[in-house]
């Protein structure tokens, strides 16, 4: 008889369209979409020569020389165009320059926006003035040691050691790929929705139909709510495995554990969809939206669509983050990175674990009704 | 004697304000097709609910097979075959699957289980669907799936609800032959409809049903019996003086007649003759007359003379 | 009329859900600008650092001060833990530990990692950080040729170190008024809010419209095709409009701004785009989906644009092959007029004309597809005679 149920409720969920829509197509195409999006972002670091006008005031031998220095070489880092005021204005509203370096007494910068390019114009104009005021001080007060005063500051200094944080994966535009797992397993809460209205006679005709049959209610949910689960736990498989292996997904951590923990976090989408299933007497349609709404709503605190929310969360209201079961798919990820012990892991894991039992319970417990005061 | 299957005792069941059933009463034997035959609303659905258990009731007592009937009653669940009134299947799967799968709900032994879905299959005509999901079926061929998926496991008591709503003649048929069939092979039915052409066409007792209350119940002639109306004489005649019409009405057995200006209906009860006596009248005064016939009296009678009201026109 | 009439009911009787989903997203709105402290990335910001002295030296001490100077430097962190956790969700941004026996190093021209750092996630502040902490041992070391002591010659380095350059952002002449970047900001996720609200709400109804048995009807009137969709666009338009004002109107309550000048611009660009989501809906509910495949679709569609086009990650970071492939979305000219109010970019009238050009054209794309769509579903379903004069 549980068998039997089984195997149906298997099927029903691999054949409805909403399944290969939730959980195969959107992980597929929104993961892609997340790949090409953040792939490139560090493309952009890498530095390019950066045209910049100069625009003479007066004259300035010391950073004359180091302009020199930085439009010479391989790879220079600027430029250098020297142009009138009014014409190096109309290159930087063009595009053709990205700053305008007025060379007086000291040197000022004009940029035309706040990206990146300008930062680095920034930083490169604020060493030359450094070298310039080292110089000046050493010709003020002993211009003997220069030549030993310049190879010093030209000479290699590598003072800060830097000390890796994490075994893992550090990339913070992985949390996007954690979140998009935790969304994928928390759409789950579609299929556990349909445990809960197929079996409930005053919720649809099949479930008026099972509950006259010779199937106790109890085999009948348990085996839709195994069913689910392993049809879940099949797609999220398939998300990880797509992420992982042709996205190319970096997650860190222990593989393994990772598809047995996004098999857990679909189990407790399943567990979330047959609780709000099981509550109250609202059609179908509208506890659909309500679960797609409060599972938008979790996605959302737990960073989806804005990576930082979570560490806002994390500051303004601590509790937000513990309580919210998509956060806590997400950080169970992140530990399983970032963390080489695994208490952090567990703890999550454990929440996951109380919240599908909680869902479970609450939702057998409006299940249970043997008799409808209407149908 | 035969054993009783259902025995409904004094339910009350209502909805707020509303009394769906009031103080109903039932009793079906091992064998029969028991007809409930009521208008839409007269409580035919909420009975057979409060019956399989499915419906909290206010007052009242139901037994099946002997036994007082609870929802983890599944020992007589499983004695029991339901056709929904509105279809119940599931759209993922075929149509072998959907009768598998419920009758799996019953039955655990696989090779039984095949062997009976095979049948279903075969006794509902849909040899030629079995691979269909339903949304590609026509309405005719979705009842019967319908049913298939109720009668599958063979049931003996089998409860069909409306099963012919939106059907065509001939699927409508074949579903009422079907039913007899069932019933031959020993099953006993519960039948709802409101067409009362199909509850006299195949059941062997009848419940007539209004607001909730049992009005009428017996065997087709015993219901029929209830009423002075045995027979209606129609004659379609163009004009019709009042003496003679007053004459007819005067005839032996006739207590009522009724001319709309092209047909006079004359109504007899009981008594021998009476077309032919009703037409020496009209021949004697030479009126010509067009088409005549005569009608037994049908359940639509019953359910008029009772509540005063047809029963294709009330709260349709 | 009728059909316009007709859908606005329609529309009144999803009104409750469509509620929720405005209420929801307008709280996510308001959070979303809330969360967004305003800058952009790649400013020159501070950095929220912490900084563990463990040599504790008067040389540490300057180094400290120097690292402190113009960052945000905490010490309520208790453990390890916070302290990762912390820097993963990018609320801070680098540790550093001076570890025992600095000075002393210092002393003995010892330059190679007498400083330790931490970080999580690359970016220029951190590498910039990381070469600002090399320039400052090197400029000390400088200043010790001139004889002076550790302590003297950090105390050298660090004034030396502190020369600002001034930067001015340039603008074009009379272009100059402050934009209410906050209010810029709440624009800038529009897209999301609007493809989202609008896609959740619009569609049912459009759905519910379509329906094969009431189109069936409908194409057996006397109403032609052309005017039954152009009812329905003008119908979703007042709703759009509606929607758009409300938006608008409480974003500018909330955010305590009067629009004025260019903020104008911004708030026709969230019409063009409120416009184009409509339309897209629109074009979607030609296909008459389920109300499972219209969230998903919303779903990939908005995430997916606005991750692409720069809504919720600045397009600044994204890289020119994703940038190259947005410009094919209404989004990246939506956020590209935004930007360029906000300074990020240069503003020019004929760019910012552009950008709302592009943006109407996507929604006459869209229009001619909807009725192209519209033809091909319904109109050439019926049987046709073929010029033979049979049925074909």
């Amino acid at each position: 008889m549980f068998l039997h149920n089984l195997k149906y409720e298997i099927k029903l969920v691999l054949r409805a369209k909403s399944f290969i829509i939730w959980l195969m197509l959107f992980p597929i195409i929104l993961g892609t979409l997340f790949k090409v999006a953040f792939g490139s972002i560090y493309q952009n670091e890498t530095f390019d020569t950066i045209p910049v006008a100069v625009v003479k005031i007066s004259e300035n031998e010391v950073f004359d020389e180091m302009l020199t220095a930085l439009t010479t070489g391989e790879q220079p880092a600027l430029k250098a165009i020297s142009e009138e005021e009014a014409k190096a204005k109309e290159m930087l509203f063009d595009g053709d320059v990205k700053g305008i370096l007025y060379v007086g007494k000291t040197v000022e910068l004009s940029v035309s926006g706040r990206g990146m390019t300008q930062t680095i114009l920034q930083e490169i104009v604020g060493r030359c003035r450094v070298y310039e005021t080292v110089i000046r001080d050493t010709m003020a007060t002993d211009p003997s040691s220069l030549e030993a005063v310049i190879k010093e500051l030209s000479t290699e200094v590598d003072a800060c050691r830097e000390v890796p944080v994490t075994q893992g994966n550090p990339d913070v535009y992985v949390q996007y790929f954690y979140n998009l797992i935790a969304m994928v397993a928390i759409c789950g809460c579609n299929t556990g929705l349909h445990v809960s209205i197929d079996n409930q006679a005053n919720q649809s005709v099949v479930g008026a139909r099972k509950n006259c049959s010779g199937t106790p209610k109890s085999i009948n949910l348990t085996a839709g709510l195994i069913g689910s689960c392993i049809s879940q736990g099949v797609s999220m498989i398939f998300c990880v495995t797509f992420l992982r292996f042709v996205l190319q997904v970096n997650f860190g951590g222990n593989l393994l554990l990772l598809y047995l923990c996004s098999v857990m976090a679909g189990c407790l989408g399943v567990a979330m969809g047959f609780f709000i299933g099981s509550v109250g007497r609202a059609r179908f349609e509208v506890k659909v939206a309500i679960a797609m709404s409060i599972s938008m709503v979790l996605c959302f605190m737990s960073g989806l669509m804005m990576g930082n929310i979570k560490g806002i969360l994390a500051e303004t209201a601590p509790w937000a983050n513990r309580i919210n079961p998509v956060a806590i798919i997400s950080d169970s990820f992140y530990c399983l990175n970032i963390y080489s012990d695994y208490r952090r892991f567990l703890t999550k894991v454990l929440g996951m674990g109380i919240y599908i039992v909680i869902f479970t319970i609450l939702g057998v417990l409006f299940a249970r009704r043997k008799k409808y005061a209407s149908i | 004697m035969k054993p009783t299957v259902v025995k409904i005792d004094n339910l009350v069941k209502r909805y707020g304000e509303l009394v769906a059933l009031d103080h109903f009463s039932l009793e079906i034997k091992e064998g029969e097709i028991f007809g409930l035959l009521g208008p839409n609303g007269s409580g035919k659905t909420t009975t057979i609910n409060c019956l399989l258990s499915l419906l909290a009731y206010d007052k009242g007592e139901i037994e099946v097979f002997g036994r007082e009937m609870t929802p983890t009653c599944y020992d007589i669940k499983s004695e029991i075959g339901v056709i929904m009134q509105n279809v119940a299947v599931l759209d993922e799967l075929s149509v072998r699957e959907n009768i598998d799968y419920f009758c799996g709900l019953y039955i655990t032994d696989k090779e039984k289980r095949k062997a009976c879905v095979e049948e279903a299959i075969r006794f509902v005509g849909l040899e030629d669907f079995v691979n269909f999901r339903p949304a590609k079926l026509s309405g005719g061929l979705l009842r019967r799936l319908n049913i298939a998926c109720g009668i599958a496991h063979k049931p003996k008591l089998i409860i069909l609800d409306e099963p012919t709503v939106a059907v065509d003649p001939q699927s409508r048929n074949r579903i009422l032959e079907g039913i007899q069939e069932l019933n031959r092979n020993g099953a006993t039915v519960i039948y709802t409809s409101h067409y009362m052409e199909e509850v006299e066409q195949i059941c062997t007792r009848i419940a007539i049903m209004d607001k909730g209350r049992k009005i009428a119940e017996g065997t087709k002639e015993e219901l029929k019996g209830m009423i002075r109306n045995t027979e209606s004489v129609s004659i379609e005649i163009l004009e019709l003086p009042g003496e003679i019409k007053e004459k007819i009405t005067h005839l032996p057995h006739v207590y009522e007649t009724e001319y709309d200006g092209t047909k006079l209906t004359v109504r007899c009860s009981g008594g021998k003759h009476n077309l032919i006596r009703i037409l020496a009248v009209l021949q004697e005064a030479e009126l010509g007359f067009g088409r005549v016939y005569s009608e037994l009296p049908t359940l639509n009678d019953v359910f008029l003379e009772i509540t005063g009201t047809a029963l294709r026109d009330s709260k349709e | 009329m009728q059909v316009f009439n007709a859908f606005l009911r329609v529309l009144r009787s999803k009104f409750g859900s469509a509620i929720i989903y405005i209420v929801l997203f307008f709280i996510v709105g308001i959070m979303m600008t809330r969360a967004d402290s305003g800058t952009s990335v790649w400013e020159k910001t501070k950095m929220v650092m912490v900084i563990e002295d463990l040599d504790d030296t008067p040389e540490s001490r300057k180094l400290v001060e120097f690292i402190s100077e113009g960052n945000v430097v905490k010490d309520d962190f208790t453990n390890e833990d916070d302290i990762t956790d912390a820097m993963y969700y990018t609320m801070l941004d680098y540790v550093v530990t001076i570890p025992k026996g600095y000075a002393e190093k210092l002393a003995s021209g010892q330059t190679e990692g007498i400083i330790e750092s931490r970080h999580m996630h690359e970016s220029y502040a951190v590498a910039n950080m990381g070469m600002l902490l090399d320039e400052y041992v090197s400029t000390v070391m400088a200043y010790r040729q001139l004889g002076k002591t550790p302590l003297e010659a950090s105390e050298a380095a660090c004034k030396a170190l502190e020369a600002k350059v001034d930067v001015t952002i340039a603008q074009e002449e009379g272009k100059t008024e402050d934009a209410a970047s906050m209010m810029l900001i709440y624009f800038r996720y529009m897209p999301y809010i609007f493809l989202c609200v609008i896609m959740n709400t619009l569609c049912p109804a459009l759905v519910a419209m379509n329906k094969k048995d009431l189109r069936f009807r409908t194409d057996c009137s006397g109403l032609t095709p052309q005017s039954y969709t152009m009812q329905q666009f003008a119908a979703s338009a007042l709703y759009i409009v509606a929607l758009w004002a409300v938006f608008t109107v409480v974003g500018a309550v909330i955010n305590g701004v009067m629009f004025s000048g260019r903020l104008w611009l911004a708030v026709v660009n969230g019409l063009v785009f409120a416009l184009f989501s409509a339309v897209f809906a629109l074009f979607v509910s030609e296909f008459s989906p389920n109300p499972n495949v219209i969230t998903a679709i919303t779903q990939i569609a908005s995430l997916g644009m606005c991750f692409l086009c720069g809504v919720f990650v600045d397009q600044a970071l994204l890289g020119g092959g994703v940038l190259a492939a947005a410009r094919f979305l209404p989004a990246y000219w939506y956020v590209r007029l935004i930007r360029m109010l906000n300074g990020d970019i240069v503003f020019t009238a004929g760019e910012a004309a552009l950008c709302l050009g592009i943006q109407a054209g996507f929604v006459a794309v869209f229009v001619l597809l909807t009725i192209l769509v519209h033809r091909a579903r319904y109109v050439s379903a019926a049987p046709r005679k073929t010029a033979a004069g049979s049925a074909a």
